[in-house]
């Protein structure tokens, strides 16, 4: 006896004739099934979180369902289950809004698809799953039982593409499937009228006819047929024997012999031993169900095959939908949070930074500005005092070294960022005196650089008389 | 009976990158933009307070050598008073100057202060005609003044009339300390 907690995003549930439910599950080692004996039982797990599952898988009888085999003009199942809603008017006389309906494939002809049409009525099916919501399962598949059946017999003969017929004895009926390919053809329940059930399953007319559709439709190939049983309690060799004597026209391929899976039963807490599970025998029939419901969820050909109401599939489609975007919008939201925290973050260690920096700039701040300001100031000082003394510099130099014959009229001084210029207009008596006038101030300290930039003869009474302008750069007074 | 025609894929594809793309930028000028700026101007701060405490580290090493420089000069830019005060105070020392010399002041002109960070720069234009002998006196004595004054421009010209006369126009600068300069 062991504490088992179940957490699974899928799982199938079988209610028992004893009130009971079966419940399988994928888990780490394989198909997990487990038999509650009471539905409150099961309804205690799962609010207990023992058992955590996402979506749920259920059967109901095949029994309850009316089946319409179709042709329709589709080359796939899609298109063909979105012909259905134009055809059910015509194959039953019932308000279509009453009914939940849905198909799975027979076989493929050119160009046209033969479909088995599954129809159930919306009260029907709401009063069969009443059990289960009173157990906390809210199904998010339903299909019918022989399906599931025939789903587990597909999975254990690792789908055979040859005709086959899945014999199932359960306790008080047989359920003979028949099935081409992995494909789902006609199923039937023969309840047995006496314990002694194998002289009736041998004689069963409805098993002979089963037999005899089977053999038509494996004609096409081989004329071979598999046969898959599960539930009986006879030696494999005997059964062979009594159907190849019993029906001589049937040539049985292969013969395979099964055993449904063995639930385990689940312990309440409140029994003695605790909440766990222990090995026990539980009704085969269910557990092969619950099993075979498990198997048919990832199986392509019966996704169409949901006979939950189309209005009820929605909601909880857009549920799903509305969820993720809800997931989605909160996860962008934390990302930009994050992001913003990130840069948040990012500036506090800059401020942190900078507020250390001031704190080793507060102490020296007055004395450092201090210096600065001084420094400005000397440097400014500078600035003005350089060059100060070059006025009276200049007319010593005009006087001394300008010659006789250069008589100076106008002198303009500009100082300016780096260098002082200064522009004489002055005349002379030839034009060669003029221009010998740079020469002349070569010996000077600071006009040394005198240019002569425009001369002019200029006509006088009795002569002439040359007016020229001349520009020198001093760039330094050196003391 | 009217219905509304059902969206195509791609009309939803479209309307939803569109919404994407807009919501998107609602968010990022709203939440991450502010935020990148706040970081840049956070980031501009640092680095100039980083380049402020260098310069003063700097101006800390430099302290004794400034000190004893400034010391010298510091005679040449005291301050007295305000701006006008010292305005008039420069234009005083001016005349104080040009008082004892045979000059004939035509016109003073007080130009706008240029006034910087820890120091103003005062500029008076004055235009004036001399004997060449007394101008010069006035330019040696501005030369020599124990103020920080200087003859920045200048122009002479020589009268016509009168040979040993000229006609200048002069811009004298001087600098004083701010008030608020934080040297003593």
């Amino acid at each position: 006896m062991k504490e088992q907690k179940i957490k699974t995003d899928w799982a199938s549930a079988k209610l028992t004739q004893n009130n009971g439910v079966v419940i399988c599950a994928k888990g780490k080692n394989g198909k997990n099934c487990i038999r509650f004996d009471k539905l409150t039982d099961l309804k205690q797990a799962i609010k207990s979180k023992k058992i955590s599952v996402k979506k749920w898988i259920i059967s109901v009888p095949f029994k309850r369902c009316i089946f319409k085999s179709l042709q329709l003009p589709a080359k796939e199942l899609t298109e063909a289950a979105q012909m259905l809603d134009f055809e059910i008017p015509s194959l039953i006389p019932l308000p279509p809004e009453d009914l939940i309906y849905g198909c799975t494939l027979l076989n493929k002809t050119q160009g046209m698809l033969n479909v088995l049409v599954c129809i159930i009525r919306k009260s029907i099916l709401s009063r069969l799953l009443e059990p289960y919501n009173a157990a906390a399962i809210y199904p998010n598949k339903v299909i019918f039982d022989s399906l599931a059946i025939q789903n587990f017999f597909n999975t254990v003969n690792k789908n055979s593409q040859k005709a086959r017929l899945d014999i199932f004895a359960a306790h008080k009926s047989c359920y003979i499937i028949s099935s081409r390919g992995a494909s789902y053809q006609k199923a039937d329940e023969i309840a047995y009228s006496n314990t002694n059930f194998r002289d009736e399953f041998l004689n069963s007319n409805i098993f002979a006819n089963e037999i005899s559709n089977q053999k038509t439709a494996a004609k096409s190939e081989n004329n071979n047929i598999d046969i898959s049983l599960a539930g009986l309690k006879q030696p494999t060799s005997k059964i062979k024997d009594i159907l190849q004597e019993n029906w001589q026209l049937l040539p049985v391929n292969k013969l395979s012999f099964f055993r449904p899976p063995a639930p385990h039963l689940f312990l309440a807490k409140n029994r003695c031993g605790g909440a766990g599970v222990a090995e026990s025998p539980g009704s085969p029939a269910d557990s092969l169900i619950a099993a075979g419901l498990l198997e048919s969820i990832d199986n392509a050909n019966l996704q169409y095959i949901n006979l939950l109401p189309r209005d009820d599939l929605k909601k909880a489609q857009r549920k799903s939908l509305l969820l993720n975007y809800l997931a989605t919008g909160i996860l962008s939201a934390v990302l930009i949070l994050l992001i913003w925290l990130t840069l948040a973050a990012m500036n506090w260690r800059i401020e942190e930074k900078a507020e250390k920096i001031m704190s080793k700039i507060a102490p020296i701040e007055n004395v450092a500005g201090s210096v600065e300001s001084k420094r400005e100031l000397l440097k400014a000082v500078q600035l003005q005092l350089a060059n100060r003394g070059y006025i009276t510099k200049i007319f010593q130099e005009l006087y001394k070294f300008s010659p006789k014959a250069i008589s100076i009229s106008n002198l303009k001084l500009f100082s300016e960022s780096e260098k002082t210029r200064i522009e004489i207009n002055g005349q002379a008596d030839t034009l060669s005196n003029a221009f010998e006038y740079s020469n002349a101030m070569k010996k000077a300290q600071i006009l040394n650089a005198v240019q002569i930039t425009n001369a002019q003869q200029i006509p006088r009474p009795g002569g002439s008389v040359v007016e020229f302008q001349a520009e020198c750069v001093i760039k330094e007074i050196k003391k | 009976m009217k219905t509304t025609p059902k969206k195509s894929n791609r009309q939803i594809l479209l309307a939803s990158i569109t919404a994407v793309i807009i919501i998107g930028s609602l968010i990022f000028t709203t939440t991450i933009k502010p935020a990148l700026e706040k970081r840049q101007n956070y980031i501009e701060n640092l680095n100039r307070l980083k380049l402020k405490l260098r310069k003063m580290q700097a101006n800390l090493l430099i302290k004794d050598r400034i000190e004893k420089i400034y010391s010298q000069i510091k005679p040449l830019i005291k301050t007295k008073g305000t701006q006008q005060e010292q305005i008039s105070d420069f234009t005083k020392e001016l005349s104080d100057i040009y008082s004892n010399l045979n000059v004939k002041i035509r016109s003073v002109k007080i130009l706008p202060t240029v006034k910087k960070k820890f120091y103003s720069r005062f500029l008076i234009k004055i235009e004036m005609s001399a004997n060449i002998t007394d101008f010069l006196k006035f330019a040696y004595a501005i030369q020599t003044h124990p103020e920080a004054i200087k003859l920045e421009q200048f122009s002479a010209k020589v009268d016509q009339e009168i040979r040993n006369n000229v006609s200048v126009s002069l811009l004298i600068s001087k600098i004083s300390k701010s008030k608020d300069s934080p040297a003593a």
